[in-house]
């Protein structure tokens, strides 16, 4: 029977023009993909019906004519260049997907989880930072308390000295001082985490020995990092390069490493760099030695101010 | 003779022996009932009557059948007798079923001529095959009506073009035309609609003209 009711409609005598159009049971019909009793009943119903007969015998024309059109080679098989650019240009995208945009996508991805995990451990060490200086403060408040709580003992009893009670009261002074700078310190570095990280400082920097050629006047690094800056990038002069990567250590002047970055790679134009936190680098003088595969290749001066 | 205006019908063939010096009865169509009835009663007038009204119709199913005109003349020829014949012996009941009446002695009278057909083709190994026929699509045109279409396919532009090619010469599926279009399956149906209205619009400007 013929397709979406067709046979029923027309058993039922209720065929219509539209039902049959709707079907393209005429082009159907022509193109021969009626089944053998779909085509007898539409055979009978064009017999009796003249604008059926007559779109069938149009449709016919059309075909043959575009099928001649086809062999003949005014109808030339599709070529790309000749299909509209719009049409061209989603035919590319579909290629253009197919081959290389989920790999490029792919990387991207990684590297943006890879750079977020940066960040994200970047901000875990800060919050460790404050979490020591909080609880440094907290050592120094608990302090406090014990000797507020000692002298008020000592003032109930009069068993004391003129002489240790001074001595207690100066220590709590300190403490007091030393609680408020905390505080004070803790306040900024928080307002400086609250600011966009915008125009990173970038300096370069050379090593012992080179720093005179470069104009200095000494053989220490002189860095002016603005207020408010959370982290800045040196460019390591005069490294040694040949080393598949290198390792940055940051000492402070008793020697304690403060900050080390490894996995270092020059980048496309030869150049070193790193990128350090502003918060742990206080103001003060820093040795920096660079590391090629173990080795000791190169050491900076450093004065942050 | 009745003459067509319009070029699609021209190359249909209307000589049927001993009707077409008949007088045709166009201004007063007959019910088919009535024609029924009057053949019975052996009415040459009614069998005219009956020739013209089905006659194209009937060329035109043994055409879309068989791919040869002079088939289809021969078919459209033998189906007459053998209809005319049976009604006049009362061989149908039911008179407003002429149609599908018709419809049945015609695709009897294909079905025989293949299968003569096929016999001959065995029996002469393939010489007859296409002998003196043309192209399934040849036998719905004429020059003129070819010339026609090619020219108004010109006028399409290349998308149009494409896909007329590979939807009713190549026979691609909806979803191969889409893929090589760059345009999606539910948009196809837009294009066809499109092209075939523009195609029709510019074939009867140019027949016109």
């Amino acid at each position: 029977m013929i397709q979406n009711g067709f046979a029923k409609h027309y058993v039922d005598g209720g065929m219509t023009h539209q039902q049959i159009q709707d079907n393209e049971v005429i082009e159907r019909y022509v193109r021969q993909t009626l089944t053998p009793a779909e085509r007898q009943e539409f055979q009978e119903h064009f017999f009796e019906c003249d604008e059926c007969f007559e779109q069938t015998q149009l449709t016919a024309h059309f075909i043959a004519g575009v099928r001649e059109a086809s062999e003949s080679g005014v109808l030339a098989a599709v070529q790309t260049e000749s299909i509209p650019v719009a049409t061209r240009a989603a035919a590319f995208n579909q290629w253009w997907a197919r081959s290389w945009l989920m790999p490029a996508l792919a990387a991207c991805l990684l590297l943006a989880l890879t750079l977020i995990g940066l960040w994200n451990l970047s901000l875990r060490r800060e919050n460790q930072l404050l979490a020591q200086r909080t609880g440094a403060g907290s050592a120094a408040s608990e302090r406090l308390q014990v000797l507020e709580a000692r002298i008020r003992e000592l003032d109930a009893s009069n068993s004391a000295s003129q002489e240790q009670k001074e001595s207690l009261r100066q220590e709590i002074n300190r403490l007091k001082e030393q609680l408020a700078a905390t505080e004070r310190q803790r306040e900024t570095q928080v307002a400086q985490l609250r600011q966009p990280d915008v125009n990173v400082p970038v300096r370069n920097i050379y090593p012992v020995g080179d720093v005179q050629r470069s104009g200095g006047t000494g053989e220490v690094n002189q860095l002016h990092v603005p207020r408010g800056t959370r982290t800045f990038v040196l460019i390591l002069g005069g490294y040694k390069p040949g080393y598949a990567n290198y390792r940055l250590e940051v000492r402070d002047p008793s020697g304690g490493v403060v900050a080390s970055r490894a996995g270092l790679k020059p980048d496309q134009n030869g150049e070193l760099s790193v990128l350090l936190n502003r918060t742990g680098l206080n103001r003060g003088k820093y040795r920096l030695k660079l590391f090629g595969q173990g080795q000791p290749i190169a050491e900076y001066l450093v004065q942050i101010e | 003779m009745y003459q067509w205006a319009d070029p699609f019908f021209d190359d249909c063939p209307r000589t049927f022996a001993g009707l077409e010096s008949l007088p045709m009865r166009q201004s007063v169509p007959l019910a088919d009932s009535d024609l029924v009835s009057s053949v019975e009663q052996g009415d040459k007038l009614a069998e005219a009557a009956l020739y013209e009204k089905y006659s194209d119709r009937l060329y035109f199913l043994a055409l879309s059948e068989l791919h040869s005109r002079e088939d289809a003349e021969d078919v459209r020829a033998e189906s007459f007798i053998r209809i005319i014949q049976a009604l006049r012996q009362g061989k149908l009941r039911k008179p407003e079923s002429l149609s599908s009446f018709i419809v049945g002695i015609a695709l009897n009278v294909i079905r025989e001529f293949r299968r003569q057909r096929l016999g001959t083709e065995s029996l002469e190994d393939n010489e007859l095959k296409g002998a003196g026929d043309a192209s399934p699509e040849e036998v719905f045109l004429d020059q003129e009506v070819s010339r026609s279409i090619t020219e108004t396919v010109k006028h399409l532009n290349p998308r149009e073009r494409a896909f007329l090619r590979m939807y009713y010469y190549e026979e691609l599926t909806v979803r191969e035309i889409a893929r090589a279009l760059g345009i999606k399956e539910e948009r196809l149906r837009l294009v066809k609609s499109r092209t075939l209205k523009k195609f029709r619009k510019l074939y009867r400007n140019r027949n016109v003209e």
